[in-house]
């Protein structure tokens, strides 16, 4: 069904159809708030947080950018401010030091068969903001501008994040497939 | 390989994760707190901004008022009267500390139908300001 039709039926005053977007969109928001808040119960209370906050300004929401970039950044805002209230060391996108080296981070080099596991366990490792530019832009299609959006950085600054966090990745798969062939 | 190939590659693989999920109630734990949010809005509209009570109290008032200037028996023509003719309707005690605080109390009253006259307006003030923000919150 158009997502946008929901909203809409939802603006009409069909409460129940929010639950299709909670449905659509709760595994990124919950993965999101469990990078930032390292924590499955604050993750779970500021994921629910979103939702409610997205639910009681949708009559704001205006169409211009897709709804799950919307309710991303209500998410990123969310959790930062909570991380913060609580004293949860989070590192700031905005704080890290950028550089552009170029090397082979290939990905087609993982046996196809245990890739996956090599990726989730890989994932696990990245810090908070690195994770959460993989998972929009290369999980959930986010283009670099709805990053921006967002996170609040700024362009180049988003490509030269992503291209690092790539790289952390490749280099933390490399490693858990070495550590897996010795033993 | 370009980087545009690197992010169609790991793009691919991405698609094969599985990311974190929330405990298996979380959705509805969500919609619950969904249907709050929307029962205590739909209560914020139907409710008006003032309650019925106050309404008993200003019809009471406007009420108790009204046999007031009535039993003055002047209306509103003589204000020193109203005083004095309700000082001869109502037993006063003889003491006469009480009797000159009692006086003293209805002679400051002597505006009494300027006072009233405020008081109903205000009162429609506010009755059209329940009106207004009442059908304010309806939209």
């Amino acid at each position: 069904m158009d997502e946008l039709k929901i909203i809409e039926m939802v603006r009409q005053g069909n409460t129940n159809a929010f639950s299709y977007l909670v449905n659509q969109y709760q595994d990124v928001v919950f993965s999101i708030a469990l990078k930032v808040l390292k924590n499955r119960d604050d993750a779970e209370e500021m994921a629910q947080e979103s939702f409610i906050k997205a639910y009681r300004s949708l009559s704001s929401f205006q169409g211009k950018a897709k709804f799950s970039t919307w309710l991303y950044s209500i998410t990123y805002n969310t959790c930062i401010s909570h991380a913060r209230k609580k004293k949860v060391p989070y590192t700031q996108i905005d704080s890290l030091p950028v550089s552009y080296e170029e090397s082979d981070d290939s990905f087609g080099d993982f046996p196809e068969e245990n890739r996956a596991r090599y990726l989730e366990m890989a994932l696990k490792q990245l810090p908070e903001e690195d994770y959460t530019l993989i998972v929009l832009y290369y999980y959930e299609d986010q283009s670099i501008d709805d990053i921006c959006q967002i996170t609040g950085l700024t362009e180049s600054n988003a490509k030269v994040r992503l291209f690092r966090a790539r790289k952390k990745l490749h280099a933390a798969m490399m490693e858990l497939m070495g550590k897996e062939i010795i033993s | 390989m370009d980087t545009t190939d690197k992010d169609r590659e790991l793009r691919k693989m991405m698609k094969e994760i599985r990311l974190e999920k929330p405990g298996a109630g979380f959705s509805t734990m969500v919609m619950d707190a969904v249907y709050a949010v929307e029962a205590r809005r739909f209560a914020y509209k139907t409710e008006p901004v003032l309650g019925r009570k106050f309404w008993i109290f200003v019809g009471l008032f406007a009420i108790l008022a009204g046999l007031f200037i009535l039993a003055s028996g002047t209306g509103i023509s003589g204000e020193s009267e109203i005083a004095s003719g309700l000082l001869e309707r109502f037993p006063v005690p003889e003491f006469s500390t009480l009797k000159g605080g009692f006086a003293r109390f209805w002679e400051s009253l002597s505006g009494l139908p300027a006072t009233l006259g405020s008081i109903m307006i205000a009162a429609s003030l506010l009755l059209l300001a329940d009106k207004f923000f009442s059908s304010k919150q309806a939209t």
